[in-house]
């Protein structure tokens, strides 16, 4: 079974003065351990549609299957259960708390499950290891450069080991050289883990190494035209 | 679960990292409850202090229990030794006579109740804070009936109802002065001896109004009146000092209780600050609340994150609240900042009833409306969005 399955979803933004079709029909089919990349202009619904498969936001039409189980027929509170255990964001912005140390932030999704303090100190400062920034953990992120900061940003992500991660072009405010090293990381970490991923990206030379790369078009999702 | 929640109001709502014009809402929720709160306290213990003092003042000025004759008495002195055996924790038992009379005296006219009782017991002269040498033929005056006057003085008294050719002013020596702590009962009072009275009045001498009984133990005065009003003569009827003072005691009580309503509804105006703190804050972190949406924060940990940031205002300045309450009420008994008039107050002094159990119910009270106010915020403001917040994160 597909882990994440969207099927001709729809999404229209009407709160803005004229309702804008953002995504028409897309259909998108994502087997467990599969990375994908997606492409797309500017203003295609790129992100509109990482949302919508993570269950940040509620499609218009159609309906997003994470593990043969429909999205829509979820409650607000089982959706962020899943957000919790199930799914990682990575974001351009990073999105990291700066009033929080960099191991405060990884251990945000533990807490957020109910784990306990020493416990989720642990796991953060594994995966903060993992991602080869245990010196840096006790640093406030302003203190830290913007490939350190994604990488916390990743250690949050995986924390909880999910089995999904999106990630909302991970490299755009990086310089060339970090960002191929983040985006490496990323992919070494999803193959490591058999974790599945689906991830936005501008950059077709980092795009190119991935085994499956669709582009969004005029609200559609097609195979990327090479 | 907590833990989280401890942790995120730790790092996001703390005061110190709040930006200068947060901080200044922030304060203001908190002197509002403080000053709101101490209001209530000290407002509730003023009327608590007045309700006992007029209660230590009646129940020393008057008994507890009086029987009041209905007509003739013809035995009331094997009553009166029958008394103790009849009624547990008696301490007085003692017949009484009002008579009215105008005195005057100091160049003013008073209409006073002449209350003759028998002066040679002692313990009157403690009960009624006499000063002045009560002993002999004279009257006690209440201190307010010619105030400034002098033990010894002579005052006349204009006896109604009297036998021919007897002219209708006695003159009465002033033995002393009597003060009770009531403004009513010291401007209104005299006392004298019960045989005297008689004898001024042409009385025959088993003639009473009553008896009044004295008993160690106040609250016991109704059980007493049930249990003497079959074992009385028709003659005589127990009337409890509750009864006696029904309406005094009900003005206090709705006193009390409108002031405790005007006050209460003070706390929920200035718990109403609490929805300001609330609102801006959580607008501030508007960013923080859609980036922990996506790490999977619940609703019900949103609520319990905006409860918290609701509380702490509200917890300070009831704490704050009572211990300003607890310092003005003190200060307030200690010294005299605010002279009270006795003719209108009843009372001479300002009293206040520091109560803990008071301090308790406000406090509970008070944390109670804070909860509710953050509850309703918090209800209002769970739910943000999480997409535009996610937009203004950059
Ligand atoms: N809440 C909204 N109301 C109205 N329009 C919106 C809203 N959110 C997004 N849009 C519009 O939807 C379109 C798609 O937005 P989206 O952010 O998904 O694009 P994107 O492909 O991620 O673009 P970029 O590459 O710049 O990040 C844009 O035209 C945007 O203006
Ligand atoms: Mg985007």
């Amino acid at each position: 079974m597909s882990l994440v399955h969207a099927h001709d979803i729809r999404k229209r933004y009407v709160d803005g003065p004229v309702p804008v079709e953002v995504l028409r029909s897309v259909s998108l089919t994502v087997e467990e351990g599969d990375i994908v990349g997606i492409c797309g202009a500017s203003g295609s619904g790129k992100s509109t549609l990482l949302h919508l498969l993570g269950g940040l936001d509620r499609a218009t039409a159609g309906e997003v299957f994470f593990d043969g189980l429909p999205l829509s027929h979820r409650t607000d509170e089982e959706l962020a259960h899943l957000r919790n255990r199930s799914i990682g964001f990575v974001f351009q912005f990073y999105h990291l708390l700066t009033e929080c140390t960099a191991l405060e932030n990884v251990m945000l999704p533990c807490l957020i499950a109910g784990v306990n303090r020493g416990e989720a100190t642990t796991r953060a400062t594994e995966v903060l290891v993992e991602m080869g920034l245990s010196d840096r953990a006790g640093h406030h992120p302003a203190l830290l450069s913007g490939g350190e900061q994604q990488r916390v940003a990743i250690a949050r992500a995986i924390v909880m080991r999910p089995r999904l991660l999106l990630a909302d072009e991970p490299t755009r405010n990086l310089d060339r050289a970090t960002g191929e090293s983040v985006w490496t990381l990323l992919t070494d970490l999803s193959e490591r883990h058999r974790m599945t991923m689906v991830v936005v990206s501008h950059n077709r030379d980092l795009l190119r190494t991935l085994p499956r790369v669709l582009e969004l078009k005029d609200g559609r999702l097609d195979a990327e035209a090479a | 679960m907590s833990s989280a929640t401890a942790f995120l109001a730790r790092r996001l709502f703390s005061v110190r990292g709040m930006r200068s014009s947060q901080r200044v809402m922030f304060l203001v929720a908190v002197v509002g409850m403080t000053l709101a709160v101490a209001t209530l306290f000290v407002a509730l213990s003023l009327a608590r202090g007045f309700e006992h003092a007029y209660r230590q003042s009646l129940l020393g000025f008057h008994a507890h229990v009086v029987l009041l004759a209905q007509g003739e008495v013809s035995d009331a002195t094997s009553m009166l030794a029958a008394l103790p055996e009849r009624v547990h924790g008696l301490t007085e038992a003692t017949p009484f006579l009002y008579r009215e009379g105008l005195f005057i005296g100091k160049g003013s006219i008073k209409g006073v109740v002449l209350k003759g009782i028998d002066l040679q017991d002692p313990s009157w002269r403690e009960r009624f804070r006499v000063s002045g040498n009560s002993k002999g033929e004279g009257v006690i005056l209440g201190k307010a009936v010619f105030p400034g006057v002098d033990v010894g003085e002579t005052v006349k008294l204009l006896i109604p109802k009297q036998h021919a050719g007897q002219s209708p002013f006695l003159d009465l020596a002033v033995a002393g002065t009597f003060s009770s702590g009531l403004y009513d009962s010291d401007s209104q009072f005299a006392l004298i001896d019960l045989e005297q009275l008689r004898k001024l009045f042409g009385d025959p001498s088993d003639v009473i109004t009553g008896i009044e009984l004295f008993l160690d133990d106040p609250e016991r005065a109704q059980s007493v009146a049930v249990s003497l009003e079959e074992w009385l003569p028709p003659t005589l009827r127990p009337v409890t000092w509750q009864e006696l003072n029904a309406e005094l005691f009900e003005a206090i009580r709705l006193e009390k209780t409108v002031l405790a309503i005007i006050m209460g509804m003070l706390v929920l105006v200035a718990a109403l600050n609490i929805i300001a703190v609330v609102t801006v804050v959580i607008h501030a972190r508007t960013r923080e609340m859609a980036i922990l949406s996506t790490l999977g924060i619940s609703r019900r940990q949103r609520m319990k994150l905006l409860m918290r940031l609701g509380f702490t205002p509200g917890l300070w300045g009831t704490l704050l609240g009572l211990s300003l309450g607890i310092v003005v009420a003190f200060l307030l008994t200690r010294t005299s900042i605010i002279p009270i008039d006795p003719e209108v107050y009843l009372l001479d002094r300002l009293l206040l009833d520091l109560s803990p159990l008071l301090c308790g119910i406000i406090g509970v009270f008070s944390l109670g409306v804070t909860c509710l106010v953050a509850a309703v915020a918090s209800q209002k403001l769970v739910s943000l969005p999480i997409i535009e917040g996610l937009r203004q994160a950059r």
